[in-house]
């Protein structure tokens, strides 16, 4: 399952990644165009010294969402040098 | 500083370079067990012993306890003491700590990236390997792999369609005849394709010695192309392990802004970034981090 990201929330992920150097939640473009999380980060977030426990308020702040990660762009093949 | 002794022979048994990552690790909230210890101090006179030492700038055994012992570097350097590269431990995107498990089958680092985006960042861009730490014709990347998806995957490096270099390992499904290894190579350059994955676990290793990228599953080399290579840039996309930096050329990302993380599905038991590796040099390693993942009960 999936968690949806709204542009406020995008904003806040960014500086709480900026604040920690050793550890980033990396969001996903879906298949609506939206950004969301995988929500297994929910599970190691809730206790001092889990994981992503800095980033609890904002994990638990995303609603659930049906949208999956957008299917990925092809691998583009190498392409003739520019002379 | 080590509580306890390790096994038989204590603190003075231990090679320099694994005490030194065992603090590394104490002191990012992590935890070795004697028996790791001693493996990985194992590792490191296996390695001293062969006389590769200095291939390696960075490497990763993922071992330890917890997540927070398997980002911590074994090797930051070409030497003990030596000018560091890269992040002072590997940065974390994205696993959450029931991803990593230290021994048995499945040990290791575990992504399944596609549906969930996980990897791991070096803090080593193309342009600090290719013209700080080595140049572009002397220069590998490893991964000892513990593969599970049946789609082609993508296992370490980057792609920069906008400047038009790619620095990236990849292969199919094992029994595929689909393996691609750039090494800063031009967007022109031959896309190799050939050579066949036999197995789901083992080291693979991209490696440019001269003007030649050999492709290595365990010691056999799976494909061999002469490539163009271009001068390193600046700054240069991130080397990523278990994933790999995009940006698209003609695409909406450029200049580092690419998606990443792309592709890997799978379990990650340790990489390698540094000079390049002969074939013979190959084997060495390949022997050595062999010997190491059983030790850990780990597919090898």
């Amino acid at each position: 399952m999936y968690l949806l990201i709204n542009g406020e929330q995008l904003n806040a992920l960014k500086n709480i990644n900026d604040a920690h150097s050793s550890s980033k939640i990396n969001p996903i473009k879906s298949n609506n165009g939206n950004m969301i999380v995988y929500s297994d980060l929910l599970t190691d977030c809730e206790n001092p010294g889990d994981t992503w426990y800095d980033w609890k308020e904002w994990l638990q702040s995303l609603q659930p969402t049906n949208d999956i990660p957008a299917p990925k762009p092809p691998r583009p093949a190498p392409k003739p040098k520019n002379s | 500083m080590l509580s306890f002794k390790v096994l038989a022979g204590g603190l003075k048994s231990l090679h320099i370079e694994a005490i030194d990552w065992h603090n590394r690790v104490v002191s990012n909230g992590g935890s070795v067990s004697p028996y790791t210890l001693k493996a990985v101090s194992d590792f490191c006179r296996g390695i001293d012993s062969a006389g590769i030492r200095d291939r390696f700038a960075r490497l990763n055994l993922f071992c330890g306890n917890n997540l927070n012992s398997c980002v911590v570097p074994l090797y930051r350097s070409l030497s003990y003491g030596g000018t560091l590269y890269g992040n002072s431990t590997d940065t974390n995107n994205s696993f959450i700590s029931s991803d990593y498990v230290e021994t048995g089958s499945g040990g290791g680092l575990t992504s399944n990236s596609s549906p969930t985006n996980k990897w791991i960042s070096t803090g080593i861009t193309d342009e600090i390997l290719f013209s700080t730490i080595t140049n572009n014709q002397d220069s590998h990347m490893s991964l000892y792999m513990n593969y599970i998806s049946t789609a082609a995957t993508t296992i370490m490096g980057n792609q920069d369609e906008c400047n038009c270099y790619i620095s990236r390992m990849l292969f199919g499904p094992p029994g595929s005849n689909y393996i691609e290894a750039y090494m800063l190579s031009d967007c022109g350059a031959n896309n190799s394709q050939g050579g066949t994955i036999t197995t789901s676990y083992g080291l693979v290793t991209n490696s440019c010695t001269g003007s030649s990228i050999n492709y290595y599953n365990g010691n056999s080399s799976l494909l061999n192309h002469s490539t163009v290579l271009t001068t390193a840039p600046t700054p240069g996309l991130e080397i990523l392990v278990m994933g790999y930096t995009y940006d698209s050329y003609g695409g909406e990302f450029c200049n580092g802004s690419g998606p990443n993380g792309m592709d890997y599905t799978g379990t990650g038991c340790g990489y390698s970034i540094g000079k390049g590796l002969s074939s013979n040099q190959v084997t060495s390693y390949n022997n050595i981090i062999t010997t190491f993942q059983k030790a850990l009960g780990r597919n090898a």
